[in-house]
Parts: structure tokens; C-alpha cells; sequence
């Protein structure tokens, strides 16, 4: 009959209204059971976490501390590879509890906040450490340069997990502190990043 | 010249501790109103740091010079020198001796709650305050400038009536201060 084919077109022609997700769906119904894919909660930094940076000029130390920053951390010891930071700093919020210092650091030799307003880091790769540690082997992304940095830290896990961390970056790779500033023996390259962050569930 | 003051004249010390002055008041202005429109380099905190320890050298000869003057004799002023003019030579005298400590002093604090440590030619003299006092950097800035303008007038004045001693009254006012100078008859 001719009504046959007709019939059959129709159908598959139905197929086609379907929405998609029901397609993806049906497709990776399998692979969605299974553990490992799901993505993990999503952390992010509360009150009472920290981001602070060492150095010294010509033999005197000081400390400096960012006052904005945002982690999003999605983080489980039992799963590496489905973990995840994602950190925004506001460089105009660094602070050395010096004015004139803070106004040089904010300037275009160092962070250049006028350029470009915010630093981030980002990693998707971890690994655990004989010593119960992890290190994150991220990037970042400050004054329009991306260098690896690992991050190396310590997990307290709970309803509200922290995290602590440390991370030794060249500033001069970042172009943070050129011209006459980049002057080693006054400053050197070698800068010491802390961070605790005090975690709360996001949104 | 003796090295001590006696009635007639200004000792070596004193003349010496004097001038001195003068050079590194002039030099501290003169780098002072021009060091904080420098561009945030090396060099700009190097001047500072100058300007700091010059400053504290300043505050430390001025003391030692009040010291000196208060273990000893001055010269007399001249003795047709009427009465308002020895008050005004007192006070003028005695403001610019106050002034000379209170600005270093005022430079130094508002430096204190920059929170910066205090320089004295590569050595550490105090450590940092730990923390930025705004309102204490504030007042003490404002001291700081201030006191410089009412110490060049009081220069003005000073150095006005010294040349007044020197060419108009024609006395030795002058020339017991600078010596090199041909004394008047």
C-alpha cells in the first residue's frame, strides 16, 4: 500500500520533535549511573578566609593581603580528577598597611590594576602527597601573563571544609615589579602566597 | 675664633652648627616640595630616604645646639638695642629653634604612621608602627608643611634684620655670625 512508507516517514519525522536532552539522555543513561561523572558541590570562600603574599625590599619584610578575592572550589581527596578550583583575586583590594607602598602595587609596574582588574587562578589537575598534602597544578592568570603555579595544600574535610595553602611564584614572570624595580638584589623574584579559605556550600 | 661663645662674639661651634643648618634647611625644602611629585620608582623612596635622614640630622644638631647654648653665654645684643626689638629678636629666635625640632619631629611621625620604619643613612632608628594611623598621618603632614612656611618667613625676617644690623645700623651683629664677612667700623 502506499499509506505504508507514508506511515513510516511520519514516524520518524516525530523523532525529530522530540527535545534533545531526552535524546542525550537516553543516550548516556549508562555512563550517568556510574559515580565518577557526577560533578562535585561547589564550594565557595566565606568569611574568615585569607590571601596573603610575602616579600621584602632592600632587607625589610612585609606582608601584603588581598581583601576581595573569590574561590570556587569543588574539591574531594577520593576524587581528583572530578575536582576543581577557580579563583578571581581584585588586585586593587592588595594591602600592605603602607599607603605609598600599596599605591606603587596597585601602579602600572606592578598590578597594573588600570589594565586589568583582576587576577585568576584556575586548576583541574591534583595530586596527593605522601604527607596526607595535595598540590594543585594550576595556572595563573595575572597582568596578561598564565604561568603554572602549583598550590600546595592541606584539606580539612567537613560540613565546612577548609583549606590551606601555600604557593612560591616569580613575580617578574607576571611583570609584577619591572623597570627599576626589578632590580633582584632590592626585591627578590621569589614570592611566598598563603591562603586559608573557609568554606561554605555555594549559593 | 674660640671655640666657645663669649659676650662679644659667636664661638667656632656655634657658627659652624649654624650654617650648617642653613645648607640643610635649604636643601630639605627645596627637596621636600619637590620629591612627592616624583614617579613611584627606586630612586623616588632613595630621595626619601635622604630627606628622612637629613631631617633627623637636623632635629639632632638643633637639639645639640640648644644644648650647647644653654651650657653657655650668648653674644649681647647691641646696647642701644630697644626693647620691642629684643623681644621680637627672642621670639623669632626661639620660634625658629622650636620650629627646627617640630618639623623633623612632625616629618618623623607622620613617617611613624605611614608605617614606615625610621631611616638614618642606612641604619634602622625605629622599626615600623605595624600599622597605617591616617589620622595621626593627616595632622602630622599638615604640621609638617606648615611649619616649613612659617620657618621661611621667620628666615625672611631673620636674615632681613641681620642685613639690617649689617648695612643700615652698621654693627657687628651680623659679622660675629659670619666672620669672613669685613667687619663694619
Amino acid at each position: 500500500m502506499i499509506l505504508r512508507p507514508l506511515v513510516l516517514a511520519l514516524g520518524f519525522a516525530s523523532l525529530a520533535f522530540l527535545p534533545a536532552p531526552a535524546f542525550a539522555a537516553a543516550a548516556k543513561a549508562p555512563a550517568a549511573a556510574a559515580p565518577a561523572e557526577a560533578a562535585l558541590p561547589v564550594w565557595t570562600s566565606g568569611p574568615g578566609s585569607t590571601l596573603t603574599f610575602e616579600s621584602s625590599y632592600d632587607g625589610e619584610s612585609f606582608e601584603g593581603g588581598f581583601s576581595d578575592f573569590r574561590a570556587e572550589i569543588a574539591f574531594d581527596p577520593a576524587r581528583l580528577s572530578a575536582s576543581r578550583f577557580d579563583v578571581r583575586i581584585a588586585l586593587a583590594s592588595a594591602n600592605t598597611e603602607n599607603d605609598e607602598r600599596d599605591e606603587t602595587l596597585h601602579g602600572a609596574e606592578f598590578f597594573n590594576v588600570a589594565a586589568l582588574s583582576d587576577a585568576r587562578y584556575t586548576a583541574t589537575a591534583f595530586r596527593a602527597l605522601p604527607d596526607g598534602r595535595f598540590v594543585a597544578d594550576g595556572e595563573l592568570a595575572l597582568n596578561g601573563a598564565k604561568q603554572a603555579v602549583p598550590l600546595t595544600f592541606r584539606w580539612v574535610g567537613g560540613a565546612s571544609p577548609r583549606l590551606e595553602g601555600t604557593a612560591t611564584l616569580n613575580r617578574l614572570a607576571f611583570n609584577v615589579g619591572i623597570g627599576d624595580w626589578g632590580d633582584l638584589e632590592m626585591m627578590p623574584d621569589s614570592v611566598t602566597v598563603t591562603t586559608t579559605l573557609v568554606l561554605k556550600p555555594s549559593r | 675664633m674660640p671655640f666657645r661663645n663669649t659676650s662679644e662674639r659667636w664661638g667656632s661651634l656655634s657658627i659652624a652648627l649654624h650654617w650648617l643648618t642653613v645648607v640643610l634647611l635649604l636643601s630639605q625644602v627645596a627637596v621636600g616640595l619637590t620629591m612627592e611629585s616624583l614617579p613611584n620608582t627606586p630612586f623616588k623612596r632613595d630621595v626619601y630616604l635622604l630627606h628622612k635622614s637629613f631631617g633627623l640630622t637636623v632635629l639632632g644638631l638643633t637639639a645639640l645646639r640648644l644644648g650647647w647654648r644653654f651650657f653657655q653665654s650668648t653674644p649681647a645684643l647691641p646696647a642701644d638695642t630697644g626693647r620691642a626689638q629684643r623681644f621680637a629678636a627672642r621670639f623669632s629666635h626661639g620660634a625658629m629653634y622650636f620650629l627646627l625640632i617640630a618639623i623633623p619631629a612632625s616629618g618623623w611621625t607622620f613617617n611613624w604612621a605611614s608605617n614606615f620604619s625610621t631611616p638614618w643613612f642606612g641604619l634602622t632608628v625605629m622599626e615600623r608602627a605595624g600599622s597605617v594611623n591616617r589620622e595621626v598621618k593627616a595632622a602630622a603632614g599638615e604640621a609638617h608643611e606648615w611649619g616649613v612656611y612659617v620657618l621661611l618667613a621667620l628666615l625672611l625676617v631673620h636674615a632681613g634684620a641681620a642685613f639690617w644690623h649689617h648695612y643700615r645700623l652698621k654693627d657687628r651683629v651680623l659679622w660675629r655670625m659670619a666672620p669672613w664677612l669685613r667687619p663694619p667700623v
